[in-house]
């Protein structure tokens, strides 16, 4: 058997230095390219992972956001369309009032002109029967003034006058 | 023509330990792996450039037919060194082993000899792996399943049949250091034959598709080996069928 051994070169020293420079060769590889190789391999994949369901996670979110921006619009627009009919209603409401309210005014103003109007009327009159009174009674203080007699006289010359006319 | 020495020659002793020319380019092959380790380690970031890509990209490789034997991705990363490092370690020592210069330049002693040799071509190198290749299989096993179980395999009293089996199986497990080595041994040293005969009848032109053919061979058997201790290691953690 050592023969054999010998004549195909196998020998202990040389197979133990073959064994040692496998296992250093293990040893290293193991502690500075598996190990933190694989731990980098498997930290990028739990970060790739993380940034994926971040990214679906926004994604959702935006989804979300827009799905309410819509919603919010159109309950935007709704109150928008009532609040312009509200006020549409309201404003022909206050129209139709101030019409109300312009007309009973001019109503107001025109019985208050046409009082005025009577108001002056009458005030003219009361001036004008007051300047009468004034007159007559002027007429009357003259006519005192005059001699009875004188207008007796005078009186019966234009009565006579008048009946001569007549005769 | 070239001697064709079936063993390493030796080149020089040290102490009483004698160094031949395939420990010495086994021990470039591994210097080699060390520096690219160390390299690797440096440069190592969370986005990767193309030389860690390219370990990246090996590794991934080599798990993905892990996960194709081995039942989930946790156990192919616990047994990935073993696998990967037979694997580097064998197909950058045969690929060495083809570079001009291999087996040309002569180490002047007192009988000359080649200064490097493929380290595949030496009983010993084939050997050595395939006694830690089975070591390594027996060992995770026992780290599996325990000691007991691990053993039950081959040392058994259910019956006369399974006792029986249980010690072709013991056998085996030697006969798989020698069918390990044996194989890539013959494999590399046969090429390096064909190649030293085919250089020597016809120098030019016609070694280059052999040369291509040693290229593929130096990474199938490096595969073969490492795959056939991933299937032994597949096969050892597993419970004992009852």
């Amino acid at each position: 058997m050592s023969s054999l051994f010998s004549q195909l070169g196998v020998n202990w020293k040389l197979l133990l230095a073959q064994g040692v420079n496998f296992l250093i060769i293990l040893t290293v590889l193991t502690v500075f390219v598996y190990r933190p190789l694989l731990k980098i391999v498997e930290e990028r994949k739990k970060r790739i992972e993380f940034g994926l369901k971040g990214a679906e996670e926004a994604d959702r979110i935006l989804k979300e956001i827009d799905d309410v921006k819509k919603e919010k619009l159109s309950e935007a627009e709704k109150k928008a369309l009532e609040i312009i009919t509200l006020s549409e209603k309201e404003a022909a409401k206050k129209a139709v009032a101030i019409v109300t309210v312009s007309e009973k005014k001019a109503e107001g103003i025109l019985k208050e002109a046409s009082e005025v109007a009577k108001k002056k009327r009458t005030e003219e009159l009361d001036n004008v029967k007051k300047e009468a009174e004034h007159l007559i009674k002027e007429a009357l203080i003259k006519t005192v003034e005059l001699s009875p007699r004188q207008v007796d006289e005078n009186l019966i010359g234009r009565a006579l006058e008048f009946l001569g006319k007549k005769a | 023509m070239a001697e064709i020495s079936i063993k390493a020659e030796k080149l020089f002793e040290i102490w009483g330990f004698p160094v031949t020319n395939a420990l010495v380019l086994a021990v470039i092959s591994a210097l080699i792996i060390l520096a690219l380790a160390f390299l690797l380690k440096r440069q190592l970031r969370m986005i990767p450039g193309k030389f860690q890509g390219f370990f990246e990209f090996i590794l991934d490789e080599l798990l993905s037919l892990m996960d194709s034997v081995l039942p989930s991705r946790q156990i192919s990363e616990k047994y990935l060194p073993i696998i990967a490092t037979i694997f580097i370690f064998i197909m950058l020592s045969n690929w060495l082993g083809l570079l001009p210069g291999v087996g040309a330049i002569n180490f002047l002693s007192v009988h000359p000899a080649p200064l490097l040799r493929s380290p595949a071509s030496d009983l010993n190198f084939t050997i050595a792996l395939g006694i830690i290749s089975i070591l390594s299989v027996n060992l995770l096993g026992i780290g599996a399943i325990g000691l007991t179980k691990h053993f039950s395999k081959f040392f058994t009293v259910k019956s006369p049949i399974n006792s029986f089996v249980g010690i072709l199986e013991f056998i085996s497990e030697f006969v798989k250091i020698i069918s390990f080595s044996f194989r890539l041994f013959g494999n590399v040293f046969a090429g390096e034959v064909l190649l030293t005969i085919v250089g020597f009848l016809v120098p030019y032109f016609l070694p280059l598709p052999f040369l291509a053919l040693e290229l593929f061979v130096g990474f199938i058997q490096a595969f073969i080996f490492s795959m056939l201790t991933l299937v032994f290691i597949a096969m050892a953690v597993q419970e004992p069928a009852h």
